[in-house]
């Protein structure tokens, strides 16, 4: 398959956007700047760049907690998410939401959710009511390891399946569910096998291999766009940090992780960029730079944000709140 | 022990004085026999034991004057335990806790009603608002109180003149109205002339408010209903009957009831409930030798109108005719302390305008 | 004025607003061909067949894809096909639609409604006899609809439809086939907005669904000893009409909230607390509850009738407040 080298700088382009967006949430999250918690999706960037490339604008996705990936890759907007990780009133979510529950629905990210496997019915849901609307838009459902195991994930694609809807499941199978070991908890070794169950299309892919997954997203994109139904793309990949900013690690050892360094995904990707000679060294460094005076922008306007009013708690739950009391 | 404690006769009744024992220490007495003799203001009441036993203690002296609700006797009952329980006892020291409801609470601090003398009636005794509805018309608590002639205690009438002259800021405005159609109707009617003054001062006290009311230096009281005191002469001296919610009675039950209160002023035989709760007094002078005078204030109202005598007068028309009426004077005092003289100004206007107009 | 059931005046206002807007939808189980286990539907049989469809027994999916299908523009209505059942698909609707506008600060407008039966019927036991809107209140993120007539149900469930905050409306079993007036001509019931449905001097009592008519069945009864009731149907419990409830109370002086739900910790409790912080001095007894007895709904009919509240504990509970 032949691609076009802008293409493929692009596609470079957004992973390294992500990784540099997420160093950065690491590094302010230690330096205390950040509430609550951050869950990581560094070593992942793959994943989120490869589908995304596939879809339009009015299309639609649903994250997970771990969804600044999918953010970014979906076209979010850098200082409002790292806005919204402080806690500032100009954050996506005005500050309600923070990192698990960051959310564009103008862009087509029905959110990241804090319950693990809760957006999936509410990607079945997008695509129903995109069929009952007769559009021919797609969603995207995220999710991961852990999430195959709930009876969200088991409802979610019994249910589209039955009514064939526009609703494309990609497993990120980064290996951990917080710490339990992907073995340990999964009744079959690839989880697209469970696709089976569902009659719908399962297929596994390595996740860290970013035109892979962007071949694999394409067919099921497709095959749903034209009404031939859902299927599943299991991304296999690995967690190179901890569950959150913060985890000890008890459940891996360090050689673990360090092991599947040399196989993430843009190093790879770079090696490969390389090799083709559309990638150089200065056309690299000037590439994250370019990403670090971004996250740099990002990181000064939230921080020149103002945080919240007090009473702003009290607005956004209803848009009529006549009679209720708060 | 039953405490026996001065009882409360009507609602501004403060204290009381303990004219005579009927009983000594160490007698037997049976619930509702006569226990002792009190007055105040301008009656004596007997009051009956509330419990039979045996008085063991008489702490109250004879000639002495108590503050309502205090404890002027002890008395051993015999052996019926829930009877003491009935009445509550105050929480006056902070000894034990009034069971009542909010409503009631706010109603009687309302009403100034002291729920030393209130029975509950709810659960466990609670008082409720029922509990406080004799306390909000007028009659005392009915059984406890005979009727007795009216012997003057010309003690605490002066007394009370004497607060309410030194504490009001009594003035007097006066203005000459002309009487003579007001006369004419009254004659037409078959009404007395101060049954149809009652009837007039009852409708301008619907408009001015203020003067329908009670003060007590703090806090202004004013009434929806008009009972209107009215100033009688006895052998006895001064007695202000009451007729009650002149608002909503007719001329003809007005004139009714005053000949009746008159007449029973006169024969001595006039009801506590009588000659309490009006909210304004008139004092009619008018079968004297007297045009103009200024009465004072029947505490804690907070004006009085007085009328003098109507005699022929001469009046000027408006188109400066001379024309021979029957002219009388208005004396209106009120308390300058809620009310302006301006305020009585616009009262006597409209006084006149009803006098002189008559529609009734 | 004409006279339907409950049941016809619920699907009465589906088909009117179905008809008025494309983007109104409606699933469930046992609801395309049969009409709804309690007929329901049976208006809709036939019409619009690519808008109303039979779901698996899913109830996580079917309550949480309401909430996507809303958030791509659409309205969909989703029956529960017993009240006791959203606690088999809870995380949807108290982890995700009551959080997800709030979370997303302000994004969506989560035009959906969750509707169908609860309350006691005839033996169904435990499992399919609850009412379970307390819970409703307590989380916050959903309004709250209970018709206890025929021309309620209809006033409400078109403003439901109309509206763009997610609402879930309880619909008692037993009062399906009531009949009652409901005009011709259209009409809109406001959410907030309690009614009088009887009233009286003596003593507020306030209830939802079936209490509302065993409220006034009781106070019938208690007219006939000279004690006047005045029976308020909340209509909605969020919103609630706050204002409505203090006023009658500040004209009776006593209150009673009925409500079929387990008495402990029930709303009538909310109901209760808020009166007594906001009309303490106007209160002659304390405010009493009706509700369930604490215990999961027996079998046996002389145990579910024992556990269950009627109008003699209303009749009761107004002679106790009054006592």
């Amino acid at each position: 398959m032949e691609y076009s080298k802008d293409f493929l700088l692009n596609l470079y382009r957004t992973m390294v956007r992500i990784r540099t967006f997420e160093l950065r949430a690491e590094k302010l999250f230690l330096e205390g700047k950040l509430p609550g918690f951050i869950h990581l999706y560094i070593g992942e960037e793959a994943i989120a760049t490869g589908v995304m490339a596939n879809l339009r604008k009015d299309d639609y996705i649903t994250s997970t907690h771990r969804g600044h990936g999918h953010m970014i890759a979906k076209g979010g907007d850098t200082k409002k998410m790292m806005a919204e990780l402080y806690g500032k009133v100009t954050g996506y979510c005005k500050g309600k939401g923070g990192s698990m529950h960051i959310a564009s629905f103008d862009i087509g990210v029905l959110g990241a959710n804090g319950v693990v496997g809760g957006g999936l019915p509410i990607a079945v849901g997008a695509g129903l009511g995109i069929k009952i609307k007769k559009s021919d838009q797609v969603v995207v459902a995220f999710f991961g390891d852990g999430a195959s195991n709930t009876g969200a994930f088991h409802e979610s694609l019994n249910f589209a399946s039955i009514y064939k809807l526009p609703v494309v499941f990609v497993n990120e199978n980064n290996r951990f569910a917080s710490t339990a070991r992907v073995e340990e908890t999964t009744s079959v070794e690839n989880i697209s096998d469970r696709a089976v169950g569902y009659g719908i299309p399962g297929v596994t892919v390595d996740g860290n291999d970013v035109i892979a997954v962007y071949e694999a997203a394409k067919e099921a994109i497709r095959r749903a766009r034209e009404g031939g139904g859902p299927s599943l793309i299991e991304a296999k990949t690995y967690r190179l940090k901890g569950h959150f900013v913060g985890d000890p690690e008890l459940y891996r050892k360090k050689e673990e992780v360090e092991k599947f360094l040399p196989k993430e995904p843009i190093g790879r990707f770079e090696k490969k960029l390389f090799e083709m000679k559309i990638l150089n060294k200065n056309l690299r460094d000037s590439i994250w730079s370019e990403s670090e005076r971004e996250i740099d922008e990002a990181v000064k306007f939230a921080e020149e944000s103002p945080m919240p009013k007090p009473e702003d708690a009290l607005t956004d739950l209803f848009v009529d709140d006549t009679g209720y009391d708060y | 022990m039953y405490e026996v404690r001065m009882p409360k006769f009507g609602l501004t009744m403060e204290t009381g004085f303990i004219e005579k024992w009927f009983k000594k220490e160490g007698e037997k007495v049976q619930k509702g026999e006569p226990l002792l003799e009190v007055s105040s203001e301008k009656i004596t009441n007997e009051v009956a034991s509330p419990v039979s036993g045996i008085v063991k203690k008489i702490i109250g002296e004879e000639g002495k004057e108590y503050k309502v609700g205090e404890v002027i006797a002890l008395i051993e009952e015999e052996g019926e335990k829930e009877e003491k329980k009935e009445i509550a006892p105050p929480s006056r020291k902070g000894e034990e806790r009034i069971k009542i409801s909010p409503l009631a609470r706010r109603i009687a601090k309302e009403m100034n009603i002291d729920l030393s003398k209130v029975k509950g009636s709810g659960p466990g005794g609670r008082i409720v608002k029922r509990d406080l509805l004799p306390f909000l018309s007028t009659s005392t608590s009915s059984g406890e109180v005979t009727i007795e002639k009216l012997s003057g205690l010309r003690k605490v009438i002066s007394e009370r003149l004497s607060k309410s002259f030194h504490t009001a800021v009594t003035v007097t405005n006066i203005l000459e109205v002309d009487f003579t159609e007001f006369i004419k109707k009254v004659d037409e009617k078959n009404v007395s002339i101060t049954s149809g003054l009652i009837f007039v001062v009852s409708n301008v006290l619907k408009k001015f408010k203020k003067f329908n009311a009670h003060f007590d230096g703090d806090s202004l009281k004013i009434y929806t209903h008009v009972n209107i005191g009215v100033a009688v002469d006895t052998e006895k001296g001064l007695v202000v009957p009451v007729i009650k919610n002149t608002h909503s009675l007719s001329l003809q039950e007005i004139n009714n009831k005053l000949k009746e209160i008159a007449s029973k002023a006169r024969s001595g035989a006039l009801k506590p409930e009588e000659i309490k709760d009006s909210t304004f007094t008139i004092t009619n002078l008018g079968m004297m030798a007297t045009d103009i005078f200024t009465p004072v204030i029947n505490p804690p109202e907070v004006a009085i109108l007085g009328v003098g005598r109507i005699k022929k007068g001469i009046r000027i028309l408006d188109n400066n005719t001379l024309s021979i009426r029957d002219m009388g004077f208005l004396s209106l005092s009120y308390d300058h302390r809620v009310i302006d003289g301006a305020d009585a100004a616009r009262f006597l206007k409209e006084l006149e305008n009803l006098i002189e107009n008559p529609s009734f | 004025m004409r006279e339907i059931t409950f049941s016809e005046a619920l699907g009465e206002a589906i088909l009117e607003e179905m008809e008025r807007d494309p983007t109104i939808f409606t699933y469930g189980e046992d609801i395309a061909k049969q009409g709804g286990i309690f007929g329901a539907y049976k208006s809709l049989l036939g019409k619009f067949p690519d808008r109303i469809f039979d779901t698996p027994i899913s109830e996580e999916v079917i309550y949480g894809s309401a909430l996507g299908a809303a958030l791509v523009g659409m309205r969909p209505v989703v029956e529960f096909h017993f009240a006791d059942f959203l606690f088999t698909g809870i995380q949807s609707i108290t982890l995700q639609i009551e959080k997800i506008r709030y979370m997303t600060g302000g994004q969506g407008k989560l035009h959906l409604v969750l509707r169908g039966p609860d309350g006691v019927a005839q033996s169904a036991a435990a499992q399919h006899s609850e009412s379970i809107e307390t819970i409703f209140m307590h989380v916050p993120g959903i309004k709250i609809i209970i018709p206890s007539t025929p021309y309620d149900m209809k006033g409400l469930m078109k403003t439901a439809l109309r509206s763009d905050d997610p609402v879930i409306c309880f619909e008692h079993k037993r009062l399906y086939k009531i009949k009652g007036p409901v005009p011709e001509e259209e009409y809109l019931i406001p959410f907030g907005v309690a009614d009088i449905k009887r009233e009286g001097k003596d003593v507020t009592v306030v209830a939802m669904s079936r209490m509302v008519h065993e409220s006034l069945k009781a106070a019938d009864e208690l007219e006939k000893e000279g004690i006047s009731v005045e029976v308020i149907d909340l209509r909605t419990l969020v919103p609630w009409d706050k204002e409505r409830v203090i006023e009658s109370v500040k004209k009776t002086n006593h209150l009673v909230v009925a409500h079929e739900t387990w008495k402990r910790a029930g709303w009538g409790a909310e109901i209760a607390s808020v009166v007594q912080e906001e009309a303490f001095d106007y209160l002659d007894a304390p405010i009493l509850r009706i509700g369930e007895r604490n215990v999961p709904m027996p079998f046996s009919p002389p145990l579910e009738e024992f556990v269950t509240p009627d109008y003699k504990d209303v009749i009761n509970a107004v002679k106790k407040v009054l006592e």
